[in-house]
């Protein structure tokens, strides 16, 4: 209220420019470091999607049942975090709950995130044991060198996930001239009965490394995972700057007798073992206007090519009361690969970015495109994100799929899907 | 007789009111009065836009040498956590969802308002400028300042300097067409202790954002070492264990 008395009364009293101006104040001591700190989110999110009758994953869903030709989804969720500090040592953990309604009736999760103990003896070493989230690569949809972690889905690359039970070390070194950093870790993941399962089901303790480098500007990274219960690979990547408004970045990863499910000509599931190499290169670009762009191609040698993909609908699109037994083994593929979010080789991802378009502050615009580039289907998906509200963020997404028969975004459950989401952070 | 007519030509100089200043020297000069050249402080940043709403943003700062600052986002909570660091002409953004580091640009902003990334991450600018020209404009000096590289945000600044404090009280910031792309104006000097007497607040505003505002405050400015590994990806989520 005072500062608008100032500003109407301000010039008529002669008063000085800067007595004119308001007040702000700053006082640190509410920002002191606390031993126990506790923070995250509560979202809603309600959908409606659009569904394709005819496609594939359709007839999974819905196997010999009328089923709707559209339907609603609701979802509460809400993520909490907590780290509680010792001398040099803390304990972190992250949680995350969520109920759900939809037509297939209410389903709910909870589930412990992370949860581990880390202690920085000093500031070049530090080591860590528990269930912990480790992200490798630099890609910002897909990280094919991402060895040590559950798949990013390329439609939300920002989704918190779980991490695998663990222990790692770190340790990090800086110099003066052209190598300007080196860290080294290493990661300790073992497979039994009860610990880290959907990791794989073979048992094994498995050791993988990753050295970083920042040399001449650029970074660099070098990573494996020894042969245990998943194939063993080797992987790399870099990021550079290479003007200050323009980024790129790239990975590549071979993995040694990767084995994968596929289906054959006869229609049976068979064991394919392969070696694969995966490789991904991108860009950001901010242009004058403030657009920011990402782009990136991506490679996935362990995916499947367009044949393949045709042979897995066709299977998935049959008659369930004629053929259940070739529908029962299109479940089984869709859960050991084929229903992954891009199970394709060749895909093109394009974002754009523009914040506070049209002046309307704290909103931010974007559109993706996400193509299938063996089969040219693809996948478009406006949104509109405000955050003017203290402390919440509103996300407004329609994805639109599209594609003609037997390809990837042609085949997927949904012509298009609109969904809002509400966060309220705390 | 030399000495003499040194002395006469210095007093002619302060006479006629040429500033009989190097301009670097002087730069070098207000780097270290506005801060010691490896110091933590905290910031608010208050965006305003042109109706009067405010967002405000709380960060803690850690500076080593020329060209090594990593700042940690401690309010809101729908940032706390985040971490920007830089080296050099490097600049990456940690965010504790995604994970992991990712590069960014200096002329992004991961605030929003007239600030952006290398406004946050400001290096010395004796660092980043070279000065061309000093001369004398309403009882201060003018810098004209250019920038050392093509990577440093803005192509030139012109600076004014109070000449008794030695610090800015205006700098214009051009792009390399001759264009105005903000003007930052230092204000309400303040004894922070230790001898670090400097203003403890700056306001921001830009052709480009017509009607918004930005305002930085500074608190607990303090002369602090830290070892070279703080300024490292591997550290950057674990900025906040820094503070004491």
């Amino acid at each position: 209220m005072t500062r608008w008395w100032c500003l109407l009364l301000g010039p008529l009293l002669g008063l000085p420019a800067s007595a004119q101006t308001e007040e702000f104040s700053f006082d640190i001591s509410s920002y002191e470091k606390k031993r126990f700190e506790w923070f995250g989110f509560l979202e809603l999110t309600a959908g409606h999607l659009e569904l394709d009758e005819d496609s594939a994953f359709y007839n999974l869903s819905f196997p010999g049942d009328d089923g709707p030709s559209s339907f609603q989804r609701y979802q509460g969720a809400g993520e909490l975090g907590a780290l509680y500090r010792f001398k040099k040592s803390s304990l972190h953990f992250r949680g995350r709950a969520e109920i759900g309604n939809d037509y297939f009736g209410t389903q709910d999760d909870g589930r412990v995130q992370e949860l581990y103990y880390a202690i920085r003896p000093s500031d070049r070493l530090s080591a860590g044991i528990g269930k912990r989230v480790i992200k490798w690569g630099k890609g910002y949809a897909w990280n094919p060198v991402g060895f040590v972690e559950r798949p990013k889905d390329p439609n939300d690359p920002e989704l918190t996930r779980e991490g695998f039970t663990l222990g790692t070390v770190d340790y990090v070194r800086s110099f003066g001239g052209a190598l300007k950093t080196v860290a080294v870790t290493s990661v300790l993941l073992p497979v039994t009965d009860d610990l880290n399962r959907d990791f794989s089901p073979k048992e094994d303790v498995n050791l993988a490394g990753k050295v970083y480098l920042l040399y001449r500007d650029t970074d660099i990274d070098v990573m494996f995972l020894a042969s245990g219960s998943r194939s063993g690979r080797l992987g790399a990547d870099f990021s550079r700057n290479l003007t200050s408004n323009f980024e790129l970045h790239g990975e590549l990863a071979y993995i040694n007798d990767e084995r994968k499910l596929s289906i054959d000509s006869s229609n049976r599931l068979v064991i394919v073992e392969t070696d694969a190499v995966n490789g991904l290169l991108g860009l950001r670009y901010l242009t004058p206007s403030e657009v920011v762009w990402i782009i990136e191609y991506y490679r996935n040698g362990s995916g499947y090519d367009a044949g393949e993909l045709e042979r897995f609908f066709r299977l998935a699109k049959s008659d369930p009361l004629a053929s259940s037994d070739l529908l029962d083994l299109a479940q089984r593929a869709r859960q050991s690969g084929f229903g992954a979010p891009n199970p394709g080789k060749n895909y093109l991802y394009v974002r754009t970015i523009k914040k506070e378009p049209f002046d309307v502050v704290y909103s931010t615009v974007a559109l993706t495109t996400i193509v299938n580039l063996e089969d040219q289907s693809f996948s478009i998906t406006p949104e509109l994100i405000y955050t003017g509200v203290k402390n919440t963020e509103a996300r407004l997404r329609l994805v639109w799929l599209n594609g003609s028969e037997n390809t990837e975004f042609g085949e997927k459950l949904s012509d298009w899907r609109v969904e809002l989401r509400l966060r309220y952070f705390f | 007789m030399m000495k003499r007519l040194y002395l006469l030509l210095s007093l002619l100089l302060v006479a006629v009111g040429v500033p009989a200043e190097d301009g670097n020297t002087l730069l070098a000069e207000i780097d270290r009065r506005l801060q010691p050249e490896s110091y933590e402080m905290y910031r608010k940043l208050i965006n305003i836009e042109p109706d009067g709403d405010r967002k405000e943003f709380v960060l803690y700062t850690v500076k080593k040498g020329k060209d090594n600052v990593v700042a940690l986002f401690l309010d809101p909570p729908s940032e706390k956590g985040r971490s920007s660091l830089r080296q050099g002409d490097n600049m990456w953004l940690y965010i504790p969802n995604v994970g992991k580091p990712l590069r960014i640009t200096s002329l992004q902003s991961v605030v929003g308002g007239v600030f952006n990334n290398s406004d946050l991450l400001r290096l010395d600018y004796s660092a980043e400028y070279d000065a061309e020209s000093i001369a004398e404009e309403g009882g201060q000096f003018l810098l004209e300042l250019n920038a050392k590289t093509r990577n440093v945000a803005y192509d030139h600044l012109k600076m004014w300097v109070d000449r008794e404090t030695r610090v800015p009280t205006k700098v214009e910031a051009y792009a390399a067409s001759g264009l105005l792309i903000k003007t930052l104006r230092y204000s309400k000097i303040k004894d922070f202790g230790n001898g670090i007497e400097r203003p403890a607040m700056l306001e921001t505003d830009s052709p480009l954002h017509e009607g918004y505002k930005s305002v930085m405050l500074f608190d607990g400015i303090r002369e602090r070492d830290f070892s070279d590994e703080v300024f490292t990806l591997n550290y950057m989520s674990q900025v906040g264990e820094l503070r004491q």
